[in-house]
């Protein structure tokens, strides 16, 4: 089991996320994996650390302020606040910048395919190492066909060997098994 | 199958527990009378959000007086904008979207540094010791502080929504506008980053206490 399936696994059994059988799995890598038993021991007291805050209180509601500010109509001349989650505009930029840049990469690396008359198969695997570059522009993560959350860069660690045979019908999106990047 | 897994499919279906239904319910209830111009309606809608509109605007800001005046200011938005708001939408969400909002803004007014000014921290510290009487757990509520404020801001909001506030994973994917997968990557990559870096600080203590 990987590093981050392992660590995944084992907050879902601390927050107790997960059915019978998933827990029984972990149990037993529990009993035999000292190494599991100490990572667990320590997510136990980093959630034990959290926990300590979760019964700050907050000083009461200051209603009459409200009310007051709402009759004087404070903030009425300012815009509404723009939805900016962190960093939204900027990864919209970024995955601009990445879909124009593969399109020229592809683009260009089709223009040199047909003018030098080579077919997908004679190009030696070393050839296509812009495929591996377009994919460090995938997503941080996504979902395996188990619905397991995945860390992209991890997974195609893992599939190394799939990449360096890699053609063009059996490319690397169709091997992560997606619908992976759920999008809203 | 997980909770977690039975969570993201009914995230992805966008169906809300019979319970969470009926919470919603009351809310609209209060909200459609808030809209008539019932201040009482309003005053409830404020009470039953304020404890957690402060606490995302101080886990933006790590200021107490500017929490305060952010969430204020969040609510009096609200008010602001609750003629057009359509009862139909997700309230909670809109409104903890305004309060992270106003928060960032005023984060940015503030400074553009992301690191928390150690004396608010010595502040914020010295005002919760007031309450605890338990010294040794005071001292282990400043060194939880400490190290979730050298977190950056994308991983400790939806650490401390999550794991503090009790937020579930769906309402901060939409709270943050991100995906319900990226959530749970950025919580994962939290605890992670909050896990060693308090094991390296838990065990440096138990040294000191050693010696």
């Amino acid at each position: 089991m990987r590093r981050f399936q392992l660590e995944s696994k084992l907050h879902d059994y601390l927050a107790n996320e997960l059915d019978a059988s998933a827990r029984a799995e972990v149990e037993a890598l529990l009993a035999r994996d000292e190494s599991a038993r100490a990572l667990l021991d320590e997510m136990r007291a980093a959630d034990d650390a959290l926990s300590l805050l979760r019964d700050r209180q907050a000083p009461e509601a200051p209603l009459e302020a409200i009310q007051r500010q709402i009759a004087a109509g404070v903030f009425a001349g300012r815009p509404e606040p723009e939805l900016h989650a962190w960093g939204t505009r900027f990864y919209k930029r970024v995955a601009a910048a990445a879909v124009l840049t593969c399109g020229v990469s592809l683009g260009l690396l089709g223009h040199n395919v047909w003018s030098n008359g080579s077919t997908s198969v004679e190009t030696p695997v070393s050839d296509r190492a812009p495929v591996v570059h377009d994919i460090r522009k995938l997503p941080e993560m996504g979902v395996d066909v188990d619905g397991n959350i995945v860390d992209t860069y991890e997974f195609l660690n893992r599939n190394r060997n799939n990449l360096a045979t890699f053609t063009p019908t059996d490319s690397v999106t169709p091997s992560l098994e997606i619908d992976p990047f759920r999008r809203r | 199958m997980s909770e977690a897994r039975a969570h993201q499919l009914r995230f992805l279906a966008g169906t809300p527990s019979s319970a969470e239904a009926n919470e919603r319910s009351e809310e609209k209830d209060f909200l459609r009378r808030a809209q008539a111009g019932d201040p009482e309606a309003f005053g409830w809608v404020v009470n039953k959000h304020w404890k957690r509109a402060y606490w995302t605007a101080y886990d933006v800001l790590y200021d107490h007086d500017r929490a305060q005046d952010v969430a204020q200011e969040a609510f009096v938005k609200v008010h602001r904008a609750l003629q057009s708001y359509d009862l139909a939408r997700d309230f909670a969400s809109w409104l903890y979207r305004i309060v992270l909002n106003v928060a960032i803004d005023h984060k940015r007014r503030r400074d553009r540094d992301r690191s928390v000014p150690t004396d608010r921290i010595n502040e914020m510290v010295d005002a919760r010791r007031a309450h605890i009487e338990d010294e040794a757990k005071a001292a282990k509520i400043e060194r939880v502080e400490l190290v979730l404020s050298q977190l950056p801001d994308k991983y400790r909001i939806p650490l401390s929504l999550k794991d503090i506030e009790g937020m579930s994973v769906d309402e901060i994917a939409k709270l943050l506008d991100v995906s319900y997968s990226t959530v749970r990557w950025r919580l994962h990559k939290a605890r992670k980053l909050f896990r060693e870096k308090w094991t390296r600080i838990e065990r440096r203590e138990e040294r000191r206490n050693n010696s």
